[in-house]
């Protein structure tokens, strides 16, 4: 029996809703928005009525196509950067300080930050073919300097900001993998979308730092054996006992400290680790898409932004699905490896074995 | 302690973070501030910007769509009914409130 008085919201699930959410226009957000709320107090309503107390979660693939990749990119790339400084307060985007072609100004984060961004502009213009965040040349905000103390960097939709640090804990947030990391979130949700909950959340992850490591080798000349694997960095504070935030090659090692504790991030399926923080332990589970990534650039040598790199944007291009698992996302892999290089290539064999490394059977 | 400070009804501010860049615990913010400890001056603007309904009218809001690495607050305000709990993320909160959160003490 439906419970709720709105038709819509009985035809439309919700994980469509939460596609709408993420992909639609402001007034299509708005309507998932107020049907979810909806739906949500029905569900628990219904849960209720039942004596389970559980709300049943739903789950499937999305409908929508990547706009960038259905549309295709124009000929004639642009890139255009704005970089802002916060001014250690909240408003976003604050001052205007750095615009596009204009020269150094001195201030090493705002610098870091506009020749970043420049790095990842180029990195998926020249090898992907695609025009800027969005695939049609949008602006690539920054603000640097965000709010005070800040141990942060983000993207909010709409553009970048990054904190100082504390001087303790972090001490900068401009190092290229961290640009890389955040402007490649603008690309996850400019194609399609990845929501950050759970799984996908992980692998909306994995996605940015694969797309970090991968612009600091291209921006360094490393191949794949010469590359640290390292995200972020540099960029722990000076009495931290760690080399980065994170590590692709070796994950759950980038640090061990009295205050931190130790890298939690797991290199095997074995160790998910099952949390409600985090959203649901995004910045934890990503490290087993990250190593397999990892694994599967060892053996094919080169660049990571060849065959490997190709693979994973097209698979995020292509899943149309933003509720996608480990499962689904290595899936989807094998299928862009199928579809650059041929079914039962070395490419695509090896890949296969990389996943099922990590414990993902595809 | 008074339950009403100059007009005030929050008696305490509680704030934790989850989440962000690193998803690291020990890097995000703890903050606790008794209202009547807060300079006379910023008292009414505490009290306004942490007031129960003006934060469960922010709860309201949905976080823009794609966002990532934003920060999750805890805030728990204590006035005479009790504890109010609220989730928020970061794109939720008005910049005036992340200010005022910055500008509190470490806990």
């Amino acid at each position: 029996m439906c419970l709720c008085h709105n038709p819509i919201n009985c035809i439309v699930p919700p994980h469509m809703l939460d596609v709408m959410l993420l992909r639609g226009d402001k007034s299509v957000r708005k309507m998932a928005e107020s049907l979810l709320k909806i739906g949500e107090s029905t569900r628990e309503d219904r849960a209720a009525s039942m004596g389970s107390g559980v709300v049943p979660a739903n789950d499937g693939s999305g409908t929508f196509v990547s706009h960038a990749m259905a549309m295709g990119a124009p000929g004639a790339h642009t890139c255009n950067r704005e970089v802002y400084d916060g001014e250690e307060k909240a408003a976003l985007p604050g001052v205007l300080v750095r615009g596009e072609g204009d020269p150094p100004t001195g201030d090493v984060e705002v610098d870091r930050a506009y020749e970043g961004a420049g790095a990842v502009f180029d990195l998926y213009s020249e090898e992907f073919n695609r025009n800027s965040i969005d695939g049609f040349g949008m602006t690539m905000i920054q603000t640097v300097h965000h709010r005070r103390n800040y141990n942060n960097a983000f993207w909010n939709g709409l553009q970048m900001a990054y904190g100082d640090g504390d001087g303790r804990i972090f001490q900068t947030f401009t190092e290229l993998s961290v640009i890389a990391h955040e402007i490649s979130h603008g690309v996850v949700q400019h194609s399609g979308g990845l929501i950050y909950q759970g799984q996908s959340g992980a692998l909306n992850e994995s996605y940015a730092d694969v797309f970090g490591a991968m612009t600091q080798q291209r921006r360094l000349g490393q191949t794949v054996y010469e590359a640290d694997w390292l995200v972020g960095r540099g960029i722990l504070g000076p009495e931290i006992n760690g080399v980065a935030l994170r590590s692709m090659k070796a994950p759950g090692t980038a640090y061990s400290d009295a205050l931190l504790g130790q890298d939690p991030q797991p290199y095997h399926m074995d160790f998910y680790v099952n949390t409600t923080s985090d959203n649901g332990g995004v910045h934890i589970n990503s490290g087993i898409p990250n190593h397999a990534f990892y694994l599967y650039c060892m053996y094919m040598g080169g660049n990571a932004w060849e065959k490997p790199g190709q693979i994973w944007y097209r698979a995020l291009q292509q899943i149309n699905n933003p509720h996608a698992t480990f499962g689904d996302w290595a899936a989807q892999t094998l299928d862009a490896s199928i579809s650059l290089y041929g079914a039962g290539s070395y490419e695509m064999l090896m890949l296969r074995r990389a996943w099922n490394l990590v414990g993902i059977d595809v | 302690m008074g339950f009403v400070t100059a007009g005030c009804l929050v008696m305490m501010i509680k704030i934790s973070t989850s989440g962000g860049f690193g998803g690291l615990s020990m890097a995000g913010v703890s903050r606790v501030a008794m209202v009547e400890d807060l300079p006379a001056a910023q008292l009414d603007v505490y009290c306004k910007a942490f007031a129960p309904d003006a934060l469960q009218a922010m709860a309201q809001t949905s976080p823009p769509a794609g966002r990532a690495d934003t920060v999750t607050y805890q805030i728990t305000v204590t006035d005479a009914d009790g504890a109010h709990q609220f989730e928020l993320d970061e794109t939720q909160l008005p910049p005036d409130l992340l200010d005022l959160i910055d500008a509190l003490p470490q806990d």
